[in-house]
């Protein structure tokens, strides 16, 4: 070897044991609480997932009583007033999902698209979700009620 | 031959290696007899630390209340509905007819159970994944007010979900809670 290239070598040595060092001093540093499974990260990206299936869960159950609470002539007012109420708990409101009303010959169906997202931040990731809602009442709101108006 | 000047930086070379081989030995000697330094420890960091994996069933509890929550209970009800109406009915009873198959009331502490009825539908889903070790809570305000279990003694825990529900009134959601012991 070229006596000049020599100094690259000591920085190689020097470079080794200082690594070395690092790695035992700061290893510790990093090591989570607990013990750590095979598929733990991949365990808590379902619990997200499930957090947030009990979230629209409450949403759906919510919309649910909400329609069973509205009478029929005031249907749409009383079930997004009754439904506001509700959706505090995630601070959300009515006016935060697309509601549309179908009705047929003996039921009316009501289905709502959130425009906003409930988000979940965790510590390596953030999942992001559009919830929504259907619930059916069982009976046919007509043209003369104020959801067509 | 080397002239005087290649000499000394061979010199120098050999000082520089012996003290990076007794700083090796070192390292590899503390890495070997002392466990905070070992390799084995310091790869747990970012290594698991066996082949053991969660139970499934344990981890993902929350998927079987749901589905027991949708259970129909009576012409009229799912689990989730009859949840709802709990604390209108806690501790005075206000629709009777919840009482009749569904719920039932304790006499001192009026707490509500599962009448005979409510607790065979329930169990007949549950004990097919957890045998009789199931307890279903419902708490309102942090307070229980409904119970339903086939359990008698005290198990050790393994594993629970919780879930969130509102009730009748928008002001008081309710805590469902399934607990597993083994």
């Amino acid at each position: 070897m070229n006596k000049r290239a020599m100094i690259m070598l000591y920085f190689c040595v020097f470079g080794f044991i200082a690594a070395s060092f690092l790695f035992f001093r700061y290893a510790d540093d990093y090591k989570p609480t607990g013990d750590l499974y095979l598929g733990e990260k991949q365990i808590e990206v379902f619990q997200t997932y499930q957090e947030a299936d009990a979230d629209i869960y409450y949403i759906q159950h919510a919309a649910l009583l909400s329609s069973q609470k509205a009478s029929k002539e005031n249907f749409k007012s009383e079930f997004e007033s009754e439904l506001n109420s509700y959706l505090k708990y995630l601070e959300l409101t009515s006016n935060d999902f697309d509601i549309t009303y179908s009705a047929s010959t003996d039921k009316t169906t009501i289905v709502g698209i959130s425009k906003k997202q409930l988000v979940y931040t965790e510590t390596d990731y953030t999942y992001e979700i559009y919830p929504t809602f259907k619930v059916e009442v069982n009976y046919a709101l007509d043209s003369s009620s104020e959801i067509f108006v | 031959m080397l002239n005087k000047k290649g000499q000394s930086e061979d010199v120098f070379e050999y000082i520089l290696v012996s003290i990076a081989i007794v700083v090796g030995i070192i390292v590899l000697t503390m890495g070997h007899n002392y466990k905070e330094f070992s390799v084995d420890n310091a790869m747990q960091t970012i290594s698991a630390d066996s082949s053991d994996i969660q139970s499934f069933d344990m981890s993902f509890l929350g998927t079987d209340l749901k589905n027991i929550l949708d259970l129909q209970v009576s012409d009229e009800y799912t689990f989730a509905e009859l949840i709802s109406r709990m604390p209108d009915n806690y501790p005075d009873i206000n629709d009777k007819s919840l009482f009749e198959g569904l719920l039932d009331q304790a006499l001192i502490s009026n707490r509500l159970s599962c009448d005979e009825q409510l607790f065979n539908i329930l169990n007949e889903k549950l004990d097919q994944v957890y045998s009789d070790n199931w307890i279903i809570f419902v708490y309102s305000d942090d307070e229980m007010i409904f119970f339903c279990s086939s359990i008698l003694f005290d198990y050790s825990k393994v594993s629970s979900a919780k879930i969130t529900l509102p009730s009748i009134n928008p002001n008081n959601n309710v805590d469902v809670v399934l607990e597993v012991y083994e």
